[in-house]
């Protein structure tokens, strides 16, 4: 060891305390390591997630299509692309075994979502509840960290997990912000309940910016229908208050206003702020007395808000108020606001005084031209000049008065309206000659008095302005003499403006006074308008063709149709007067009406409705909006000429006619149908009598109209149906129309089925319906077991689920997949296989042997039995006793012939391979009759 | 439109992959380019009967792409950009440029194949 001996000489307070150089070498060292250890953790620490990031942007890269091919699976894919689909979709299963991967589709599946929209999102979401990736969030959720918990509810949000609902709410008032803030828009966007949920449970702080994203959630939301936000105005959170009050802004829901005066008073600012921006919003003119109020006692920024507010809806009896805070104020933004307010109702009333100079004193020099000089030199007005601000007031020009009446409010009123003239100063001698002669002002030192009186200036200003009008008149039209400029440049005149828009800019400039000073709502309902009646020719004429239908026979008018507001067309009209009158009506009180028949048409197409003129037809309430209100009289007296005469049928045509209507509904509206003339009879309740000139003109056109067919309630319906089967449906309503087929009793519906069974199948399926053969059918529309799509998919234990719920539902098409099964590496799926099989075979053994012998009792032969409309009994039958059956090919006929050939190269092929129809078919039969034999040689090995 | 040539200049490979899936279906032949050099470099070697390139892109961005087939290559090929939304700036630039047409994302693969097919059919009136 060395010794340590201190290097340097003591001096007490005054010199570093003594520090022994090892010590220091060992720090150093220490330190040393430490860096290189920092260092070293960084560079494994950075490598690990280099790493691990370069990992999943790999497996990103491989799963990416598939995930692209799953999105875009249809169901009319090729058979191809279906297959690729299942071995992706095993594929896929394997893969999500490993969380890493469940980890990285789910970042794939997010990072998509951004990127795509409207079907394909939808899709996507599909998927990730599809893949269970759902389940994942769900156990980040029990996480104690907050960022793993946050992170699953985001991930939750954004793939719309609507089922995670009831399990984010629990976080609404969790302590964690950043949990609470993400479950508040997680709740708020998945379901549109969720934003009165939030509003009603949540006892924190709702922050600015949380309530701006809370607001563009509700916004993006489909089909949202905002609640009445006025509820949670009464929130004992005053965020939620506060939060409610600019969503009742914002949907302009604007039914609160006693709600709105009492939250004015609110002690908190916010709110109250808030309220005074939605008094102003709504222009809730009942809050203006609470506003004064409060007023007094508030921060200047709501004294601010409150005089803004006033500006916008208050009235002149606000002006004293707003005048009382102009000389009490203290703070200077709230007296500028006020005055503003006050400028505001009453434009103008309160004029700068600041900086104004005493232009009294004012004198014009000798030199510059008097004024009659002026005038005959520039007989119209020159341009205004404009002036600077530094002048000297040796050249200050003293204007003379020209009109003797004119006072201090007079010299106000030109300094308002022409700012300029308050600075009247020149520099330049010659300028003074640009000088508008009109403009004369006297000056009096004491204004600053009557600008606290601002009616008086109003009306003065005003007055006077009219007078100064008058007065300008004959200055602007120079005369005929005056008029030769030629060769001088005249662009400095002025506009000069015609006598009568003179006039008019005087009442505009009244109007805008009438405006200003009261409020705008008042002034609206006063205007005074003149209407311009306009009447239409059409209109007139139409009345007028109605009008004089007297003098018209009715040959000339019957084209026309009664046209009928749809809307009073319930009302006004029975349900039989929607149809064409073809037969006209005969009124028996009336005999002399007999040959007044009248034929009427009703036509409701809604091009042909003109509103305009309906509505002009009842305000003058003559014309006729049904035939209900024909006016009799005066039909009664025109010969009508016969549209179609058909003769009075029976009752029971009325009832399928009223059968039909009630069917077809508004949406037949538009047709026109004849009906008998009792139809009408009917609604009118009045008795017939039947015409015999009538009955005997219209026999001889009897025969060419075809007999009426009458059916029942119930077989209409059913035709119905099968025309909306034909028009949507294809072969795979074939087995329900067998059904129907069969059940059926109804000649017209049984050949409206064979029509559409002949559209729908090929011949053979025609012949099958005939033969009523269900079976077959089916076995024609499908040849693969129904299991052995979800056997693909399951475990051991699902699998002998659906071997056990086979054994209900089992046919012959199962005995296929049943004897795959038989070599399935599993045993208990092989037993199970097995004993599905024997039962088969015992059941099938036992129906074969009643079929034979109800044959033969039928028959007495065997060849009794050979016939097209055998079952699978009579099949075996054959098969068992040898016999070929027929050349002729049929689908539903089994080729009987089992050559051992084939059979070996089925069991070559190691499993069975779908094949056409009567291939299948013929394989299962040879493979029933071997099973026996097969099972007893499987089991003993 | 079945068979024309798409060349989809896309950097993000998941969305590549998404939309070269969904236009293989609807019948096309699309072709990736994952930045702007690799575009160029293919357009020198194929002729597409489409572009449809995002404007973000590594190397050259879009815009600058458009410029290279407007002005270098005197091409009139339809190009379809791929922006991001609210780059409204980006998108009348290379309007001006001499794009054809642009869709924002998030896409819809749907939509793009639909202006896909408009702007082919556009083309071929415009080149008969």
């Amino acid at each position: 060891m060395l010794l340590a001996k201190p290097t340097y000489k003591i001096h007490f307070l005054i010199d570093a305390p003594k520090i022994h150089t090892d010590l220091l070498w060992d720090l150093s060292l220490l330190f040393v390591g430490l860096i290189i250890a920092y260092f070293a953790g960084v560079f494994f620490f950075k490598n690990r997630i280099t790493s691990s990031s370069k990992k999943v942007a790999l497996r990103k890269k491989e799963l990416s299509p598939i995930i692209g091919q799953f999105l875009f699976c249809e169901d009319d894919d090729s058979k191809e692309e279906k297959t690729d689909y299942i071995k992706l979709k095993i594929e896929i299963r394997h893969l999500l075994k490993d969380d890493f991967n469940r980890q990285v589709l789910a970042e794939i599946l997010l990072d998509l979502r951004k990127d795509v929209t409207g079907d394909t999102q939808r899709r996507l979401f599909n998927l990730y509840k599809n893949l269970e990736l759902h389940k994942d969030a769900y156990q980040k959720l029990k996480s104690w960290k907050w960022h793993v918990v946050s992170k699953g509810i985001l991930e939750l949000t954004q793939m719309q997990v609507e089922e995670s609902y009831n399990l984010i709410t629990k976080f609404i008032n969790d302590k964690r912000v950043t949990i609470r803030k993400q479950a508040e828009i997680a709740t708020v966007s998945l379901k549109h309940e969720g934003i009165n949920f939030f509003l009603d449970t949540t006892r924190y702080r709702i922050s600015e910016w949380q309530q701006l994203k809370l607001l563009d959630v509700i916004r993006n939301l489909e089909d949202f229908q905002p609640p009445r936000f006025k509820v949670w105005l009464t929130s004992s959170n005053r965020h939620v208050v506060l939060f409610a009050l600019r969503l009742i802004k914002y949907y302009n829901q604007n039914d609160v206003k006693p709600s709105l005066i009492e939250l004015a008073k609110h002690k908190n600012n916010k709110i109250k702020d808030e309220a005074i921006n939605c008094i102003k919003e709504f222009n809730v003119s009942e809050a203006l007395d609470t506003l004064q109020t409060v007023f007094w006692k508030s921060t200047p920024h709501i004294k601010i808000s409150i005089l803004d507010t006033i500006a916008a809806i208050g009235n002149e009896d606000n002006v004293e108020f707003l005048q009382l805070i102009e000389k009490k104020e203290a703070n200077f933004s709230v007296r500028s606001k006020a005055i503003s307010a006050i400028n505001t109702i009453l434009p103008e009333s309160i004029l700068p005084t600041k900086g104004i100079q005493d232009v009294s004193n004012f004198e014009i020099p000798d030199d510059v031209t008097r004024k009659e000089e002026f005038d005959e030199l520039w007989p119209s007005e020159p341009e205004l000049p404009i002036f600077e601000q530094d002048i000297h007031e040796e050249n200050i020009l003293r204007l003379e008065p020209k009109v003797e009446h004119n006072t201090t409010t007079d010299i106000e009123r030109q300094k308002g309206d022409v700012p300029n003239v308050k600075n009247i100063e020149e520099t330049d001698e010659s300028v003074s000659l640009n000088l508008q002669p009109e403009f004369e002002i006297d000056i009096v030192e004491d204004t600053i008095d009557e600008r606290n009186d601002p009616k008086i200036m109003e009306e003065e200003h005003f007055s006077e302005m009219d007078e100064k009008n008058k007065e300008i008149e004959p200055a602007y039209i120079p005369s005929e003499e005056d008029t030769d400029f030629q060769g001088i440049d005249l662009q400095f005149l002025p506009i000069v403006i015609d006598a009568e828009m003179e006039e008019e800019h005087k009442e505009t400039v009244k109007s805008k006074k009438h405006i200003t000073s009261e409020s705008p709502e008042r002034h609206l309902h006063e205007i005074e308008v003149i209407f311009e009646q306009v009447l239409l020719e059409d209109l007139t004429l139409e009345e007028e063709a109605i009008e004089s239908i007297d003098g018209l026979a009715m040959t000339e008018i019957s084209f026309l149709p009664i046209v009928v507001d749809e809307d009073d067309m319930d009302t006004n009209i029975s349900e039989e007067s929607r149809y064409r009158y073809s037969i006209p009506e005969k009124n028996p009180e009336n005999k002399a009406s007999d040959n007044a028949n009248l034929a009427f048409e009703q036509v409701f197409q809604k091009e042909a409705i003109d509103r305009r003129l309906l509505s002009k037809k009842n305000k003058k309430a003559k014309l006729p909006v049904s035939t209900a209100e024909i006016d009799k009289a005066q039909v009664r007296q025109i010969t009508v000429v016969f549209e179609q005469l058909i003769p009075e049928k029976d009752r029971p045509d009325e009832m399928v006619m009223d059968n039909e209507n009630e069917k077809m509904g508004d949406g037949l509206k538009d047709l026109e149908f004849d009906i008998p003339m009792n139809k009408t009879a009917i609604n009118e309740d009045r008795p017939i009598q039947e015409d015999p000139r009538e009955q005997k003109s219209t026999k001889k056109f009897l025969k060419y109209i075809p007999e009426i067919e009458l059916y029942e309630q119930d077989t209409l319906e059913k035709l119905e149906l099968l025309d909306d089967i034909e028009e949507l449906g294809d072969e795979r309503e074939i087995p329900l129309l067998l059904e129907y087929l069969d059940d059926e009793n109804v000649p017209v519906v049984r050949e409206r089925i064979q029509e559409i069974l002949k559209k729908f199948s090929p011949l053979e399926i025609q012949k099958l319906s005939t033969s009523g053969n269900k079976s077959r059918t089916e076995d024609l529309t499908e040849h693969t077991s129904v299991v052995a799509d979800f056997f693909e998919h399951c475990d051991t234990e699902s699998k002998l689920i659906l071997l056990d719920t086979l054994t209900d539902i089992m046919d012959q098409k199962d005995i296929r997949f049943l004897e795959e099964l038989l070599e399935s590496p599993d045993l208990e799926i092989r037993k199970k296989a097995q004993s599905l099989l024997h039962d088969w075979q015992e059941q099938q053994t036992i129906e074969e042997s009643i079929n034979s012998k109800k044959e033969n009792v039928i028959d007495g032969n065997t060849s009794s039995v050979v016939s097209h409309e055998s079952d699978e009994g009579y099949d075996f039958l054959l098969d068992e006793l040898e016999i070929r059956k027929s050349d002729t090919y049929d689908i539903f006929d089994i080729e009987f012939e089992v050559g051992l050939d084939e059979e070996e190269h089925e069991h070559e092929g190691g499993q069975a391979i779908a094949g056409p129809a009567s291939t299948s078919e013929k394989a299962l039969l040879s493979r029933l009759k071997f099973l026996p034999t097969k099972i007893f040689e499987r089991l003993n090995g | 439109m079945g068979g024309k040539k798409v060349l989809l200049a896309e950097d993000d490979e998941l969305l590549a992959a998404l939309l070269k899936h969904k236009l293989t279906k609807g019948g096309y032949t699309v072709d990736l380019c994952e930045d702007g050099k690799e575009v160029k470099e293919y357009l020198k070697k194929t002729q597409p009967d489409i572009i449809v390139t995002d404007i973000m892109m590594p190397y050259f961005s879009g815009i600058e792409l458009i410029d290279f087939i407007r002005n270098e290559m005197n091409s009139n090929l339809p190009i379809i950009v791929i922006s991001s939304a609210g780059n409204e700036e980006n998108v009348l630039t290379a309007f001006e440029m001499g794009a054809n047409d642009f869709i924002s994302k998030p896409i819809s693969p749907a939509e793009l194949i639909v202006r896909i097919e408009r702007e082919l059919i556009k083309n071929k009136f415009a080149s008969s």
